[in-house]
């Protein structure tokens, strides 16, 4: 919201300047984002008469013109399209140093002398965009300097507010704040003098059918007025402050809006059927045409100002352009009222339309103040528009108003701060905010809000304003508390950073990738830990087709990422990630799993001026998981083929411990590389990092090392080429001899002399017993026994 | 034969002084003490010389061939020394040619904001907690004291899934969750991500990294937090971090704050980063609203605490310098490696 420095000066007294001001504003809760310098650099500018306007010859649109400021006339070349003769207009004269940067001296254009410029509004910084010059109306004499003209040099500070404070949504509301601030006293603003008849029983009826939606709807009728541009003053303020200037009656409502924070509308009584003014609901298949000429389809919830027959306004959000006030309108109903905050809010969403009135309904208006407003803007309009009479304020019967009444307790309110503060500081804080003290007993007191507070309804409400009001920047630092509490293992957390510290060790960079993908790139891939796939679930309100699912699998954006790197020539990529996966379950339900995605493209080692780097290959991608997962203490790692999409059919595997599948690697598959333009020897996984956390060990217990010597025995076999070594290994772990330490696969040989459809794979055994030194024989007995039984159980031949 | 021991003498130390290679020695060892080698020759002569002066003579020829086994032994180890330092020589190598190098990885710089935070408030006993991003409303809107209708859920552009959930916010359903299952006191800290229906640019992202902290007990207070956050600020930032608090607003915090630090790329002197305003705002927090107390079955009137929340996004974009927020997910390896 924009407040004027100038006009805040008129409801309080303010020796801060606008710097030290925002400073404070900010320090209360009020923070503000910029201030703005406007009208300043005018001292050089006029208003000035065109006296005459004439076309240069050979141009098509430029004009010179005589110009004159009481007794000088000058010649001016122009080319706004907008000049013409009488009309009064801003001429900058020889020596101006305009807001827009121009320096204004005597030139000759196509051969023509111009002794000044006429002047836009943006050119002299009003206004951020202008087409033409500006035409200076009537309220100007000839001859005024502009910058001596009320109004025109101002500072403009937005604030921006938070959405519990709409009672400093007007220039009145950040007055009391400052008023609270230096202790001055809050200047209301006057009413107008009226020297026009009051017609006391000038009304029509008011209904309110739905109480609920509103408390309170008044109204005055002021006839006899003109509808016509705005004064200077007046169109100048709210344009100030971000408004377009349309006429005096509409200038009126939105200065008063601006002003005193209560937004009010004026109808054409003449277009009142009845005339008479029913608040209710709109009916089913109801409809009205807005003031932005849009035909809006009601219902049921949206409350209404209507007539006798038919909608003239959407209630606190826009008035009905088949009501509106125009030049031909001379009586008019001037509203205002007290709407429910959220039924204004429901209806503004609903409709998609917002407007300043419903901005500042939904927050919540003063219910009582909105009177005052009313009245003031009513005296406004016959004063300015030239009123012949002007009613009484007139309301249904309003519904009660049952005051505020918040209470406290003093020291509570100190030691939940931490502050050393005296009762009668909090006492002065509350009376300065005009929380009137009603009752004390001991601690305890009972405080009443003034109706505009909306955001004051609890003791922390009242903790807070003295916190403000005291100074957060005077609140000293204690220690934290000092209560022992357990401390939480985290185990995800032990598990991330682990992960980090070891992968980067081992040369990975960590990606943090977007979990929202395109929906093609979920489809494109199933998720490593789901038995059946599901569709992955959608974003109800997409922004955009990039981000349109939860991503089921890490293993494409990791792809991506080499992708780009591979782009930008990087040669050694190495990249893992971990972040969480939705994996979607039946009826659009989801299983949310921390997971670990591990990919590698390109050379292994960074490039060597010596030698060409190694490239990756699936045993070397697969030995660098299986010691990664050997260091978080995983051994009985168990492999079978994967079938997964991404990855290569015959060099891909799924890992299981035990029956839980923890993960999926392989050479991502030659189509994919080949679409991605990656290379081809490009290796990724997947893991269960949820599983892979809880059930991690990196502190193991210590085991003696041997003292008496192992023996080694090697087992060559022959089996079917197509036989996975898995099998074997599950043949040895099955019946593992209980001397037998450890063993090895030594060679996987294929080819002559072993016959075709045949390999020959060669293990080597490790023999100790921890307690003696075993002898020849006693292993040659283990062996042999546990060679025919491998033999027979995996159905090969001894070689 | 004497003379001629004299003459094997001479010779043997001639023909010593010849040699240049391991091959040359061992041909003279053949040569002098080889199975036919002449002092093995002279041994078989000494039956030649009379009786008595074969003591003598004997004596002589061990003399000798001591004197050539000893200066066969240091002409071969010179010879090998000899033969080292020329392989030495020829193994030389140009070090300062560059190495041959594996390279380290780096961690994210996000999650290196992430885990320094995190460090900072587990020196002062905060505990670690997580929650699950596909969130209810409820936990995300309701039991945080934002209502529906509220103006707040302006605030926050909420991705909405299919399944009538949502994308949390913001970490804060994990203080709900978290105090749900626990009595008090309770000091947790919830790191995750959150994330925000907004269009991407270089200023925002559609999700991000927060950091909710909050303590809960019978007697916290706002001062405390004020406290927690300079200690946070100092730790973080520098010794000479200041901060700055002021009012502000947050549906589940009553008082709210939001905290500046001072700027450390200008030390407060007012700069582009911190819009000449010397600070920098870097979190929001406040004393736990007794709606969001009450919401979790505790007893407002009996504890009370303080809450925190921050984006590490921010925080590492000011650390760094970092002017476009997308660097951090596009994962260019040229930006990774600076971290």
């Amino acid at each position: 919201m924009k407040i004027s420095y100038k006009w805040l000066k008129k409801f309080v007294d303010v020796d801060y300047t606008p710097d030290e001001l925002s400073e404070k504003l900010t320090l209360l809760g009020l923070e503000v984002a910029s201030i703005t310098y406007v009208g300043y650099k005018l001292n050089d500018v006029f208003a000035a008469k065109v006296l005459d306007v004439k076309k240069i010859k050979g141009s098509d649109h430029l004009n010179v013109c005589k110009v004159r400021i009481v007794d000088k006339v000058y010649q001016i070349v122009c080319g706004a399209s907008n000049i013409a003769e009488n009309q009064l207009v801003a001429l900058a004269v020889e020596g101006a140093d305009l807001p827009c940067g121009l320096k204004i001296k005597k030139t000759v254009i196509k051969g023509v002398e111009s002794c000044g410029m006429i002047c836009s509004k943006k050119e002299l910084g009003l206004e951020g965009d202008s087409t033409g010059i500006w035409v200076l109306g009537n309220f100007f004499k000839e001859g005024a300097k502009l910058s001596s003209i009320d109004g025109i040099e101002d500072i403009i500070i937005e604030i921006e507010l938070t959405p519990n404070r709409p009672d400093c949504l007007s220039m009145l509301g950040v007055a009391r704040e400052v008023a609270v601030l230096t202790g001055n006293k809050l200047k209301y603003p006057q009413l107008d003098k009226l020297d026009i008849p009051i017609k006391v029983n000038d009304n029509i009826p008011i209904k309110i059918l739905d109480s609920d939606l509103c408390e309170n709807y008044s109204a005055y009728i002021i006839r006899g007025i003109t509808v016509a541009p705005s004064p200077f003053w007046l169109a100048n303020a709210v344009e100030k402050l971000g408004m377009r200037s349309i006429n005096n009656i509409v200038d009126i409502t939105n200065y008063v809006l601006m002003e005193m924070g209560h937004p009010l509308h004026a109808f054409d009584l003449a277009k009142i059927q009845g005339p008479e003014i029913v608040v209710r609901r709109a009916k089913k298949n109801e409809s009205i045409k807005t003031l932005d000429d849009k035909v809006r389809e009601l219902d049921d919830t949206v409350l209404l100002i209507a007539d006798k027959s038919s909608a003239l306004a959407v209630a606190g959000v826009m008035g009905g352009a088949d009501s509106e006030v125009t030049e031909s309108t001379t009586d008019i109903l001037l509203e205002g009222a007290y709407f429910n905050p959220v039924n204004i809010r429901n209806t503004s969403k609903k409709l998609g339309l917002s407007s300043e009135a419903s901005y500042r309904f939904e927050r919540g208006t003063d219910r009582v103040g909105f009177q005052d407003a009313l009245t003031r803007a009513a005296y406004m309009t016959a004063k300015i528009c030239g009123a012949s009479s002007i009613s009484n304020l007139f309301q249904d019967e309003p519904a009660k108003y049952t005051d505020n009444i918040v209470t406290g307790n003093l020291r509570k309110i100190r030691s939940y701060l931490g502050i050393k503060i005296f009762d009668d500081e909090i006492l002065e804080i509350f009376k300065n905010l005009d929380f009137v003290l009603k009752k004390r007993i001991n601690d305890d007191i009972e405080l009443q809000i003034p109706s505009y507070r909306v955001d004051i309804s609890i003791e922390e409400d009242l903790i807070e304003e003295v916190a403000r009001i005291y100074g957060y920047d005077k609140i000293p630092m204690a220690n934290p508390g000092s209560d022992f509490i357990d401390p939480q293992k985290n185990k995800r957390l032990i598990y991330s950073q682990f992960t980090r510290d070891v992968l980067t060790g081992a040369g990975l960079y960590e990606t943090i990738t977007c979990s929202l993908v395109p929906s093609e790139t979920a489809e494109s891939v199933n998720c490593v830990f789901a038995d059946k796939n599901y569709p992955a679930l959608r974003i109800a309100n997409p922004i955009s087709e990039m981000q349109e699912v939860l991503q089921v699998s890490l293993l494409p954006n990791i792809l991506d990422v080499i992708k780009l790197n591979t782009k930008s020539r990087q040669e050694t990529i190495r990249l893992f990630e971990i972040g969480n996966i939705f994996i979607p379950l039946k009826e659009k339900n989801v299983r949310e799993k921390n997971a670990l995605c591990l990919a590698v493209s390109g050379n292994r080692e960074k490039f060597f001026w010596l030698d060409s780097s190694s490239s990756w290959d699936f045993y070397s991608f697969k030995g660098f998981v299986t010691d990664y997962l050997e260091l978080l203490g995983f051994a009985n790692l168990s492999f079978c083929r994967s079938k997964h999409s991404l990855f290569h059919p015959g060099r891909s595997a799924d890992i299981f411990i035990g029956k839980n599948k923890i993960g999926a690697i392989g050479q991502v598959h030659p189509s994919k590389t080949a679409e991605i333009g990656v290379n081809e020897l490009t290796f990724a996984g997947e893991f269960d990092a949820d599983y892979l956390s809880e059930n991690m060990k990196i502190n193991g217990s210590y085991c003696p090392l041997p003292k008496y010597p192992a023996i080694e025995r090697d087992l060559a076999v022959v089996v079917d080429s197509d036989l996975l070594f898995q099998e074997i290994n599950d043949a040895v772990n099955l019946k593992k001899p209980e001397l037998m330490e450890s063993y090895r696969v030594v060679s996987v040989y294929e080819g002559d002399p072993i016959a075709q459809g045949k390999k020959s794979l060669n293990l080597r055994m490790t023999y100790r017993d921890r307690e003696k030194t075993l002898n020849d024989q006693e292993v040659d007995k283990i062996h042999d026994d546990f060679s025919q039984y491998i033999v027979l159980k995996i159905n090969a031949e001894l070689r | 034969m004497r003379d001629k021991i004299n003459s094997i003498q001479i010779q043997a130390e001639n023909d010593l002084s010849d040699c240049s290679t391991i091959e040359d020695i061992e041909n003279l060892r053949v040569k002098f003490l080889g199975k036919k080698g002449q002092i093995t020759l002279l041994y078989q002569n000494i039956k030649d010389v009379a009786p008595e002066d074969r003591p003598q003579m004997g004596q002589f020829i061990n003399d000798l061939k001591q004197k050539i086994t000893s200066a066969i032994v240091n002409v071969k180890d010179r010879i090998e020394k000899n033969i080292l330092q020329k392989r030495l020589e020829q193994e030389a190598i140009d070090v300062t040619l560059p190495g041959r190098s594996s390279g380290f990885g780096k961690i994210h710089p996000l999650a290196k904001t992430m885990r320094s935070v995190i460090k900072i408030f587990q020196s002062i006993g905060f505990s670690v907690a997580q929650g699950p991003e596909v969130e209810t409303e409820y936990y995300n809107f309701d039991a945080l004291n934002i209502p529906s209708y509220h103006p707040a859920r302006d605030m926050q552009d909420t991705f909405f899934l299919e399944n009538g959930k949502l994308l949390r916010t913001h970490t804060s359903p994990v203080q709900i969750r978290v105090m749900e299952n626990r009595t008090p006191p309770v000091r947790i800290i919830a790191p995750g991500r959150v994330y925000r229906n907004e269009a991407i640019n270089a200023r925002s992202y559609c999700l991000f990294h927060q950091v909710e902290g909050f303590y809960v007990d019978s007697s916290v207070t706002f001062s405390e937090l004020k406290g927690v956050l300079g200690y946070f600020a100092k730790e973080l930032f520098g010794e000479d971090s200041k901060i700055r608090i002021r009012p502000s607003f947050f549906p589940f915090t009553e008082p709210s704050l939001e905290c500046d630090v001072s700027c450390f790329l200008c030390s407060g002197k007012g700069c582009r980063v911190c819009k000449k305003t010397g600070w920098l705002e870097i979190l929001g927090a406040g004393m736990i609203h007794p709606a969001v107390l009450r919401s979790v079955g505790y007893d407002s009137s009996q504890v009370q605490g303080y809450a925190f929340g921050m984006g590490i996004e921010r925080i590492t974009m000011l650390l760094y310098g970092i002017n476009d927020i997308r660097l951090f997910f596009e994962n260019d390896l040229r930006f990774l490696s600076q971290f």
